[in-house]
């Protein structure tokens, strides 16, 4: 038998106190009646040999009392073999969960960890277990799934797996060891020995176990109580001075490439908080081939642990495509590179067709230069129609007095050119209609009053689109003062991007074969307008130009593992036929596909088209980092795992203090469901009934009784 | 000469044991077996011949009858005596009986209060065939009851009937009973104190002088349980007084000398009291045989008669 609060067995010593009482009578039960007590002198109470004990049974039945009464305290138990106690006859599946995400790649750790599952297949499994090794960053790679393992004869399985392990390296994936759990949970779960599920199931997880794994998938997952995870952690001294440098956001646009922000973060533990970062070149190994070139720029930031900074990369050194930031100054070095994507410069090419001389400030062309300003991702070439027409991204048609400039212009449009046309008079419009083959439109004259404002605006239109944000679409400040009524019902396939306050047309988008006419039936110049001197005109033209060219918002800047989609490279990469790795390897790009996923490591991956790197749009390039959280290198605790719902089972010292928690959980269950403390105490009511019967019984024969 | 405390060794199979007199339900028969007993035993006795007619002489006092004035013990003693007839020598005795609640007390089959009743009725039954008169007072810290002394036709079945009352007595006084009885009884006769005397004596002297001093004969019946006189209990015991009501834890062997120290002085006391005042004091058990006290009692008389006589020829 055992007891839950052996403590209170020491009440029992209150035994002693009836027997006390017994042989200690201040007040002796024998009452005599005497004649006269005037010459009786009192006597002392004490205890004498001759004090006895008079009634066995009663000093027995009391005695008795405080004994069970101190048991019942003392909450006992039978002591039975227990349920969750295995037999040697259970059988047993383990998979063993092997980390191999891309923190294992700090010194010593990865080989630590082949060492720590040699051990546990010598030393922790029979040769009658079922048994699974399973690798794990962000998926779950078997390295000896069941099947497998249940094929090999005993005494191969640890040599395969080893030499399989052997294969196998750190990947530079994150650490996903939620999803690695629940997936084998699942496989323990579905796992059949026989006919029967294995009714003892273990998980050893081997990993460094730092803090920037994820568990949020074991949230709201309901673990199996009965199955165990064992937490092995490398016993491998590893420095926590880390730091990381990842790109802002990860997402970047080409017009903002020259600013170059990235985030530096370091651990918790960290004893060093400054760091230098510079950019690494084709020349990063070679000080020789750098030649006259000037040392690379750094910047320094200060990070304290377990804190993260965002910064200014340094600037890039001219003429070199740098596309590498180191970061130096911290213990590992797997996560100090960040990779960008060099800028591209892209030159777009302008026609503006009926150029004068001499431009007079009140004409429609004086304000057409000046809305495209020079830019470090774009360049813009005024061209001359004359010379190559069909080079041009845009054509600017500000005055129809030259028709037969006019006659090409409808051969670029069917080509798939896109021309932006605004006319000072109605015949403006229908010399240009009449050139275009448009069938006759009456154009005339629109009536204003006072002036005319711009409503049913199409802000999806890349014309103005850049003005679709709230705090840009206010066009109510941008009055008309003259415009020509062009009727949409004469002019094929045609929309109106937006209109006057009135309901006439105010800018008309026409297709055109392959390509489209856009007509403002206002001229954006003085005498009809406030547009060209607004801040909207500028935006506006900027706008239809970057979508001619290419230029847009799209990701750069991926994580490993990611799946690239690929729609928003072959708009700027003409025909995409294979993308290069960073080393070097050319991966084939079929027609049909719309991702790249073959994103296993970090470095700058390069679209070729048509077996040449350099497209019309320049060098086409995304990066591919690692993910922040691998950085996060401190040690995640075993509480921050069970909190997770996870049922542990240390391998370490605490293992004592888990058995003996487990020990007591146990034995009080065992109690709980015994429950011999109740018997006990109606016992103790019994005897204590008895007592009492038999007590008022002794006192009636021994009460007032003369001698 | 008086009384002693212990009883003559008489032959124990003459008398009637008092636990089976005490089976007796009628006390008047009690009486009568005891006396009877006695005296149908008396001619083996050494009181063979004893008479029990006897005459006496009495001073004279003025206002007597001159025709009985005896001349010759006039010429003898040249004082006035008056002879006495058989009518005139009946005694009047009462019967002073001690009820309170130490009489109840009874270590035996019986309490000391029965074996004073049967005392008490024994004397009167005894008293009553030589035509004295009897009377009765009950007392324990007042008189419960007065039956005058008298001689006539029922007169003891009255007195037996009294005596046949339960003991329901307070506690024992003294003093302010004999005072009423020395009131009540004005002509001079015998008082039987019968009583344990378990009581104050800070009165009882002048009381009983009193008593004397009127010319009452007093003759003193003690009577204790066996048990009182020895405390012979084994047990440590808590001692309950039944007059008082008083409780003691007292163990026997502890208290047993300075307990019968006390008694006997207190028993000293009384006998001094008594010794000063001439009156005989009987000290009774109550398992010894009412013959006993009966033949004490006729002894006292007669040394009381022996007295008297002397005096007279002395004379």
């Amino acid at each position: 038998m055992s007891f839950l609060t052996p403590l209170y067995l020491l009440g029992a010593l209150a035994v002693s106190l009836p027997i006390l009482f017994h042989m200690i009578r201040r007040t002796p039960r024998d009452r005599r009646e005497f004649s006269s007590t005037m010459f009786l002198q009192p006597s002392p109470p004490k205890v004498t040999r001759r004090s006895r004990i008079e009634h066995w049974l009663l000093l027995l039945l009391r005695s008795l009392a405080v004994c069970l009464l101190a048991l019942a305290f003392a909450r006992p138990f039978w002591r039975q073999s227990l349920q969750d106690e295995a037999s040697p006859d259970d059988t047993r599946a383990t998979v063993i969960l092997l980390d191999r995400s891309a923190s294992m790649r700090r010194d010593g750790l990865w080989e630590a960890a082949t060492r720590e599952v040699e051990s546990i297949l010598a030393d922790e499994l029979e040769p009658g277990d079922q048994a699974a090794v399973l690798a794990f960053d962000e998926t779950l790679q078997p390295v000896c799934d069941f099947q497998h393992w249940s094929t090999l004869d005993p005494a191969q399985r640890a040599g395969f797996v080893l030499s399989a392990l052997g294969n196998l390296s750190p990947s530079w994936s994150a650490t996903d060891l939620g999803a690695a759990l629940i997936e084998s949970a699942e496989q323990l779960d579905a796992l059949v020995v026989g006919d029967e599920v294995a009714e003892r199931r273990t998980i050893i997880v081997v990993s460094d176990f730092q803090s920037g794994c994820s568990l949020e998938s074991l949230q709201g997952y309901d673990w199996p109580g009965e199955l165990v995870v064992q937490l092995h952690r490398l016993d491998v001294p590893v420095s926590s001075n880390n730091a990381g440098i990842h790109p802002v956001g990860g997402t970047r646009t080409e017009s903002e490439q020259p600013l170059v922000r990235v985030r530096v973060s370091t651990a918790e533990g960290a004893d060093r908080d400054e760091f230098t970062l510079r950019w690494a070149d084709e020349f990063e190994n070679s000080a020789a081939d750098r030649g006259s070139l000037e040392p690379a720029s750094t910047v320094s930031v200060i990070v304290p642990a377990g804190q993260s900074r965002i910064v200014r990369a340094p600037a890039r050194d001219e003429g070199l495509r740098q596309s590498r930031i180191v970061l130096e100054g911290d213990d590992h070095e797997f996560d100090n590179h960040c990779y960008l994507p060099p800028p591209r410069v892209r030159t777009v090419r302008i026609a503006i067709i009926g150029r004068r001389a001499e431009p007079d400030p009140h004409s429609l062309e004086y304000y057409v230069p000046p809305a495209f300003p020079p830019l470090s991702h774009r360049k813009i070439e005024i061209v001359d129609w004359d010379e190559m027409p069909q080079e041009a991204h845009l054509a600017i048609v500000v005055s129809t007095e030259s028709p037969e400039i006019l006659t090409s212009l409808r051969d670029y449009i069917a080509d798939g050119g896109t021309v932006l046309f605004a006319g000072e008079s109605p015949d403006d419009y229908t010399r240009l209609f009449t050139q275009l083959g448009m069938a006759p439109i009456t154009v005339r004259e629109g009536e204003v009053d006072d002036y005319r404002m711009l409503t049913s605006i199409e802000y999806s239109h890349p014309f103005f689109a850049p003005l679709s944000d709230s705090r840009f679409s206010d066009f109510t400040k941008v009055r008309f003062w003259n415009y020509r009524i062009v009727s949409l019902e004469g002019i094929p396939s045609s929309t109106a991007l937006a209109r006057f306050d009135n309901g006439d047309a105010a800018v008309i988008e026409s297709r055109i074969g392959e390509g489209r006419l856009i007509m403002l039936t206002s001229g954006w110049h003085p005498r009809d307008s406030q547009l060209a001197v607004s801040t909207k005109f500028v935006p506006m033209l900027n706008g239809l130009v970057d979508e001619l060219a290419g230029i847009g918002e799209y990701r750069t800047s991926f994580l490993v593992g990611e799946r690239v989609p690929l729609a928003e490279f072959r708009a700027s990469a003409d025909e995409l036929t294979a993308i290069e790795l960073p080393s070097g390897e050319q991966v084939a790009v079929e027609d049909g596909m719309n991702s790249f996923s073959d994103t296993i490591t970090p470095g700058l991956y390069t679209l070729i088209s048509n077996g040449s790197k350099t497209t019309s749009a320049g060098q086409v390039s995304f990066a591919v980092n690692l993910d922040s959280s691998e950085s996060q290198v401190s040690p995640l605790s075993d509480a921050e795992l069970a909190a997770a719902g996870v049922a542990l089972k240390s391998s370490e010292s605490v293992a004592v203090l888990e058995e003996a928690a487990q020990r007591q959980l146990r034995a009080g269950e065992l109690e709980n469901r015994q429950k011999l403390w109740q018997w006990l105490v109606l016992s103790v009511m019994a005897i204590l009934i008895a007592e009492t019967l038999l007590a008022s019984r002794a006192a009636r024969r021994q009460s007032i009784a003369p001698v | 000469m008086n009384a002693k405390s212990t009883p003559p060794a008489y032959p124990p199979a003459s008398y009637i044991d008092p636990a089976t007199l005490m089976q007796i339900h009628s006390l008047e028969l009690r009486a009568r077996a005891v006396v009877e007993g006695f005296f149908s035993g008396l001619h083996r006795s050494p009181y063979h011949g004893f008479s029990v007619e006897f005459t006496e002489y009495r001073q004279y006092v003025p206002g007597d009858d001159l025709r009985y004035l005896d001349w010759r013990l006039y010429a003898r003693s040249d004082r006035f005596y008056v002879k006495r007839f058989e009518d005139e020598t009946n005694l009047r005795c009462h019967l002073i009986l001690d009820m309170s609640k130490s009489m109840t007390f009874g270590s035996l089959a019986y309490s000391k209060a029965d074996y004073a009743k049967t005392l008490a009725a024994t004397l009167g039954y005894f008293l009553s065939t030589q035509r004295d008169a009897v009377g009765l007072v009950r007392f324990d810290a007042q008189i419960e009851e007065f039956i005058p002394a008298r001689y006539r036709i029922g007169h003891l079945r009255r007195v037996m009937l009294a005596l046949e009352k339960p003991a329901c007595g307070e506690a024992t006084d003294l003093a302010g009973p004999l005072d009423q009885i020395a009131e009540r009884v004005r002509k001079r006769g015998i008082l039987i104190v019968i009583s344990d005397l378990l009581a104050s004596l800070d009165e009882l002297e002048l009381k009983l002088a009193y008593f004397r001093a009127r010319g009452h004969e007093v003759v003193v019946f003690q009577v204790f349980d066996p048990v009182e006189l020895t405390l012979d209990i084994e047990e440590a015991s808590l001692f309950y007084d039944v007059e008082t009501g008083h409780e003691l834890y007292v163990d026997p062997a502890l208290a047993r000398t300075s307990y019968l120290t006390r008694l006997n002085e207190h028993l000293e006391s009384i006998q001094a009291i008594c010794d000063k005042l001439g009156i005989d004091v009987y000290r009774l058990t109550t398992d010894v045989p009412l013959e006993v006290a009966l033949g004490e009692f006729l002894r006292s008389r007669t040394r009381v008669i022996g007295r008297t006589v002397s005096r007279s020829r002395s004379w």
